[in-house]
C-alpha cells in the first residue's frame, strides 16, 4: 500500500511564488538573496498554518541551491535535493519543543563553530522557538548576535510573546499573515485541478472559509471533505456529509425573534441536536448572519456580505424587520453564549437556555424614537399645553410620507398642516395642569384632533377588528418605535373614528399619544378613511406599578430631581 | 486496497456515531488515511472507543473492514497489548523523574498496578474512564517515547497507531514537543487524538490534524445499550437515558447510585433553597455533599441543571426530561413566573465548575442556594 500524504505535506511550496498570501516576505526574502545582503539571523512569527515552516526551508535551499532560478530553488541540485530529504548535515531543523535546554543549545554552539561541509552556509532552523528555556534563550544570545560568517539561523514560531526581546533585537523579523480567502480558494482549487477532483465553487468558498486564515487547517477539511465524498464534491454532498448548518437556519431563528415564538425555538434546538449539528458551528454561523443583517441594516449596502445575490437580497429585507440595537443586542447574547459553550458541562441546556432569551426578548424601542419620546415628555411636563411639541418636531417626518403618496383623496384633511392646527386649536388643554397634561391628553384631546371637517369618510369598527393584524404590521413597517411599542395592546373598539385600544404600560399609552399624527397618517392610508388612536390604561395597571416604586428612586427623584429615562 | 463496496457500518463496539463511521470506512476505502485525527464531542459517547476500534480494524492480519477478532492482531488489541497500538493517556509523575526517564520508570509498584489495572478495563469496555490518582496530565516523557518509538519501523511493516486519549491532558510543554512529529511524523505512523474540550488544545495541534466530530447520541441508543450492554432494566433504562444529555458514560454512572433518592433530594434542595431560612438550606446541603467523592456532588449539580432546565422549557410548551416530576415543575412555574431562570441555571453550570476546580464544596452549594433565592422573585 503506497502510502497517503496529507494535501498540506503533499503540496508544500517549492518555490517562493507559491507560497500563498506572504509576498511580502518572500519578496523581500529574495531580494536579498539577489543583492547577497542576507542577515544573520531572521525569526518568522504568525499563526498556525500559514507558511512559516515552508518558508524557513525554503530560504535554506535557496541560500545553498547550486544553481539558483531568479532566486528560487533549483529543486534538482544536489543540496536541494538531499535539504528536502532532510539528510544534509548542513542545514539542520530542530524541534525548539524538544530541544528547550541549556545543554542542546550549547552542543548547538559548539556545532556552528565548524564551516559546512557541502553547502555555502550552515543553517540552523529552530521551529517553536518560543519553547526555548529562558536559560537556552540566554545561552544563544552571543552567537547569535555575532555567529561565525556562514551560519544562518532562521527561528519559526506562533508565540512571538515568548521570545525574550533580547532575541527578537538580533534577528530580522517577518510577521506572517493570515492568508485571505480568495488566496486560500485559489490554492485549493489549483490543488484540485492537479489532482484530478471536481470541486463546486461553492464549496470551496466554504472550506476555505472554515480554514479561517490558516491555509493548512483549510487543506485539513478539504482531505476530509475528498475522503467523505471522493472525486466529486458538490455543496450539497459536503454539507450532507458535514452536517453543516445552513443559512436557512439562521434565517429561521431571526424570524422566531421577531415572532417571539420560544417554543418553536426550542423545537429548533432539538432539531440541532438529534440532526447531530455542530452547536457552536451553528452559533460562529449565527453570529454572522447577525453581523450581515446588522451590515445591511446600518449601511443600507450589502455588498460587505459574503453571500450569493439571493441571500444578501434576502439580508436586506430582513433587516428592516430590526432595530440596530436588537441585533447589536443579539450579538452580545449569541456571543456570549458561544463563549460559554466552550466550557460548559451540559452544551444543550445553556443553549437553550440563551436561545429562550434571545427569541423572547424585549424588543428595543429605536433610540432615536426613544429620545424624542422623552424630548416630548420633558416639553409636556413643562406646562407645554396638550400636544402642541408633537406637531413641532412631527412635520418634517410626518409631511414627507404624506408627499409621497399622491392620489390618497382623503390626504389634505389629514395632512400634518391640518392636523396641527387642529390640535393648537383644542381649547380644553391649557387648562390642565403640567402633572396632569400626560393623562388629559388620552381622555380629551385626540378625539376631535384628527377630525376637523366631514371630508370623507371615519373608520369604522368592523372594518378595523378584521384589518387589525394588518394595521399593526404596517405601523411597525413605518414605525418600528411605535410599531414595538404597540405589541401586546388589546383592541377594544372604535367610536366617532376613534380607534380605541387598551394599553399596559404607561409607555405604550404615551407612545399612542405622541405619535398621533403618525397614527392618523397610517390609518388613513390603510383604511382609506379618518381615523385615530387612544390608549386606555387596562383595569389594575398603572396604578400600581406607579406606587411599586422602589423607595431609592423615591429618594433620588426627590432629593435629586432625577428623571426616569 | 479494500475490495467491499461502499456504505459499511456495523463495528459494533461502538454506540451509533454512524456519521463517524461512515467517515472512517470511507477513508479506509479511498485510501485517504491521514496521518492524525482529532476525534472531538461531548463526554462519554465513544471518542475512545471509536478509536480503539478504528485501531483494530486498521491493523487486523485479513484487512477487511470489520476486524476479524481471531487474528493475532486482534487477539492482541483485545488486551491492548499490541505492539502497534499504543494508548497514551494522563500518568502520575514519578519521584524524582527526569528529562530522559521513559513515562513508567520512576513510577512505584503500586502505581504501574493501577495503570495496568485502568488499561486492562479500558481494554474490556472501551467506554470506561481511565481515572488513575495524581495523573493530572499527559507527561513530556509520554511524548518524548512516542518520538523514540515512531521512526522504528513495526515487525509486520504495519502502521503504528498512538492514541492519545483526553488530548487536552496535554501539558503546554508535551504538547509542544508533539507539535512537529505531528506535523510530519515518519511513515506508517497514525496518530488518533480524543478530546471532549478542544478549546483547550494549542491552535497548532489542531490545525495538523482531521477533526473529526462526535454527536451526543440518542436516548434510545444509549437505553438500549444500558439494556443490553449493562443489564438495566428497561424503564430505568429510559430515564437514565433521558437524564444523561447523550452520553452513555454518565448514563452509566447515573445507575451506580439511588438515583431516585438523588433526585428527592433535588426536590428539596430547590424547595429550601426558594423558601427557607440558610439554616434550613444547610441540612439538605450536608445531606448531599460529600468531600471525598465529589463526582456526587457533581452528579447532583446535573440534575438540578436539569431540573431547572426543565422549568425552563416547561414555562415555554417545550419538552422535560423528568417526566415523572411534571407536578412540582408545573406548581414552580406557576407559582414563581417571573423566576429569572437562565441566571440560575448559569449559576449552576459555574457551581459544576467549581466543583472540578476544588473548591469548598459547601460553599459552593450555600451560595448557589442564595443565588437561586435571589433570581426567583
Amino acid at each position: 500500500m503506497s502510502e497517503y500524504i496529507v494535501t498540506a505535506r503533499k503540496w508544500r511550496p517549492m518555490k517562493f511564488e507559491s507560497v500563498a498570501g506572504q509576498e511580502h516576505v518572500t519578496r523581500t526574502l529574495r531580494n536579498a538573496i539577489g543583492v547577497n545582503r542576507l542577515a544573520h539571523a531572521y525569526l518568522f512569527s504568525g499563526p498556525r498554518g500559514v507558511g512559516k515552516t515552508t518558508t524557513a526551508r525554503l530560504l535554506a535551499k535557496a541560500v545553498n541551491c547550486a544553481n539558483p532560478v531568479d532566486a528560487n530553488p533549483c529543486g534538482v541540485c544536489e543540496n536541494c535535493t538531499a535539504i528536502t530529504e532532510g539528510r544534509n548535515f548542513d542545514v539542520q531543523e530542530i524541534d525548539g519543543a524538544s530541544n528547550r535546554g541549556i545543554d542542546e543549545i550549547r552542543n548547538l554552539r559548539e556545532a556552528v563553530r565548524y564551516p559546512p561541509t557541502t553547502c555555502r552556509y550552515k543553517v540552523y532552523i529552530i521551529d517553536e522557538v518560543h519553547m526555548l528555556t529562558k536559560e537556552a534563550f540566554n545561552a544563544l544570545l552571543k552567537t547569535l548576535e555575532e555567529p561565525p560568517p556562514h551560519v544562518l539561523f532562521i527561528f519559526a514560531t506562533t508565540e512571538l510573546s515568548k521570545v525574550p526581546p533580547t532575541i527578537l533585537s538580533r534577528c530580522q523579523r517577518f510577521d506572517f499573515r493570515r492568508i485571505p480567502h480568495a488566496q486560500i480558494m485559489g490554492n485549493l482549487a489549483a490543488i484540485a485541478r492537479e489532482e484530478g477532483l471536481q470541486v463546486e465553487e461553492d464549496a470551496l468558498s466554504l472550506i476555505a472559509r472554515k480554514g479561517d486564515g490558516s491555509l493548512r487547517d483549510a487543506q485539513s477539511m478539504f482531505d476530509q471533505v475528498v475522503a467523505l465524498c471522493g472525486t466529486t464534491v458538490t455543496m450539497a454532498g459536503m454539507q450532507e456529509a458535514l452536517n453543516i448548518v445552513g443559512v436557512d437556519v439562521h434565517f429561521r431563528v431571526t424570524d422566531l425573534m421577531q415572532q417571539q415564538d420560544a417554543t418553536s425555538v426550542l423545537l429548533l434546538v432539538d432539531e440541532l441536536m438529534s440532526g447531530g449539528y455542530d452547536l457552536r458551528d451553528f452559533l460562529g454561523g449565527l453570529l454572522e448572519h447577525l453581523r450581515n443583517l446588522l451590515i445591511a441594516r446600518v449601511v443600507g449596502d450589502t455588498s460587505l456580505i459574503e453571500a450569493s445575490d439571493v441571500t444578501r437580497k434576502r439580508y436586506s429585507e430582513t433587516a428592516t424587520r430590526f432595530s440596530v440595537s436588537d441585533l447589536l443586542r443579539a450579538q452580545r447574547l449569541v456571543h456570549g453564549t458561544d463563549q460559554a459553550l466552550r466550557f460548559t458541562a451540559q452544551s444543550r441546556f445553556r443553549l437553550e437556555a440563551d436561545m429562550v432569551q434571545l427569541v423572547t426578548m424585549p424588543r428595543a424601542v429605536d433610540l432615536a424614537g426613544l429620545i424624542d419620546g422623552i424630548e416630548e415628555l420633558k416639553k409636556s411636563g413643562i406646562a407645554v399645553p396638550a400636544a402642541a411639541p408633537a406637531p413641532a418636531l412631527r412635520p418634517l417626518q410626518a409631511a414627507a410620507p404624506s408627499a409621497a403618496r399622491p392620489v390618497s383623496p382623503a390626504a389634505p384633511a389629514s395632512a400634518p398642516p391640518q392636523a396641527s392646527t387642529g390640535d393648537t386649536a383644542t381649547p380644553p388643554a391649557p387648562l390642565r395642569s403640567p402633572s396632569r397634561a400626560a393623562q388629559a391628553q388620552t381622555d380629551k384631546a385626540p378625539v376631535p384632533a384628527p377630525l376637523p371637517s366631514g371630508q370623507g369618510r371615519t373608520v369604522n369598527e368592523d372594518e378595523v377588528r378584521s384589518r387589525w393584524a394588518e394595521l399593526l404590521a404596517d405601523i411597525s413597517r413605518k414605525k418600528i418605535a411605535v410599531g414595538s411599542a404597540l405589541v401586546g395592546v388589546t383592541f377594544l373598539g372604535v367610536t366617532n373614528g376613534v380607534i380605541r385600544v387598551e394599553c399596559d404600560t404607561d409607555f405604550q399609552l404615551s407612545t399612542i399619544q405622541h405619535n398621533r399624527e403618525v397614527l392618523v397618517e397610517i390609518i388613513q392610508s390603510v383604511f382609506n378613511a379618518r381615523g385615530t388612536m387612544q390608549g386606555e390604561l387596562a383595569a389594575g395597571r398603572g396604578a400600581p406599578a406607579a406606587k411599586e416604586e422602589h423607595p431609592f428612586v423615591q429618594t433620588l427623584k426627590r432629593e435629586l430631581g432625577a428623571e426616569p429615562l | 486496497m479494500h475490495s467491499d463496496h461502499q456504505p459499511t457500518l456495523p463495528w459494533q463496539r461502538v454506540l451509533g456515531q454512524r456519521r463517524v463511521k461512515l467517515l472512517l470506512q470511507r477513508a479506509i476505502h479511498n485510501g485517504r488515511l491521514p496521518h492524525a485525527y482529532l476525534f472531538h464531542g461531548p463526554e462519554g459517547v465513544g471518542k475512545d472507543a471509536m478509536a480503539i476500534e478504528f485501531a483494530r480494524v486498521l491493523q487486523c492480519d485479513a484487512g477487511g473492514v470489520e476486524a476479524c477478532g481471531t487474528c493475532d492482531s486482534c487477539v492482541k488489541m483485545a488486551t491492548l497489548q499490541h505492539p502497534d497500538v499504543h494508548v497514551i493517556t494522563a500518568l502520575p509523575v514519578g519521584k524524582n523523574e527526569e528529562g530522559g526517564d521513559g513515562p513508567f520508570d520512576r513510577l512505584t509498584q503500586e502505581e504501574m498496578k493501577t495503570v495496568r489495572a485502568e488499561l486492562q478495563a479500558k481494554a474490556q469496555d472501551p467506554y470506561h474512564r481511565i481515572s488513575i490518582p495524581r495523573a493530572t496530565g499527559i507527561k513530556v516523557n509520554s511524548i518524548r517515547e512516542i518520538r523514540r518509538e515512531a521512526p522504528l519501523t513495526s515487525a509486520g511493516n504495519k502502521r503504528r497507531i498512538f492514541i492519545l486519549s483526553n488530548a487536552d491532558m496535554l501539558a503546554d510543554v508535551a504538547a509542544n514537543t508533539l507539535l512537529k512529529t505531528l506535523e510530519e511524523p515518519p511513515p506508517h505512523c497514525m496518530f488518533i487524538l480524543t478530546t471532549s474540550y478542544r478549546e483547550e488544545l494549542l491552535q497548532t495541534i489542531l490545525s495538523r490534524c482531521q477533526q473529526v466530530r462526535f454527536d451526543p447520541l440518542p436516548d434510545t441508543q444509549i437505553q438500549d445499550a444500558l439494556v443490553a450492554r449493562d443489564g438495566v432494566e428497561t424503564n430505568h433504562a429510559a430515564l437514565l437515558a433521558r437524564l444523561s444529555g447523550g452520553s452513555y458514560s454518565r448514563a452509566r454512572e447515573l445507575t451506580g447510585d439511588d438515583l431516585m433518592t438523588e433526585r428527592e433530594h433535588v426536590l428539596e434542595f430547590v424547595r429550601r433553597a426558594v423558601v427557607s431560612h440558610h439554616a434550613d438550606v444547610g441540612r439538605i446541603i450536608d445531606t448531599v455533599t460529600d468531600e471525598k467523592d465529589r463526582m456526587r456532588v457533581t452528579r447532583f449539580l446535573h440534575l438540578l441543571l436539569l431540573w431547572f432546565r426543565d422549568a425552563l422549557v416547561l414555562g415555554k410548551q417545550g419538552n422535560i426530561i423528568n417526566i415523572d416530576q411534571r407536578e412540582p415543575l408545573e406548581r414552580f412555574i406557576g407559582r414563581y413566573p417571573t423566576a429569572d431562570i437562565p441566571a440560575i441555571l448559569a449559576a449552576i453550570d459555574r457551581a459544576i465548575s467549581l466543583v472540578e476546580r476544588n473548591v469548598y464544596i459547601k460553599l459552593i452549594l450555600y451560595d448557589l442556594a442564595g443565588q437561586m433565592k435571589a433570581n426567583i422573585r
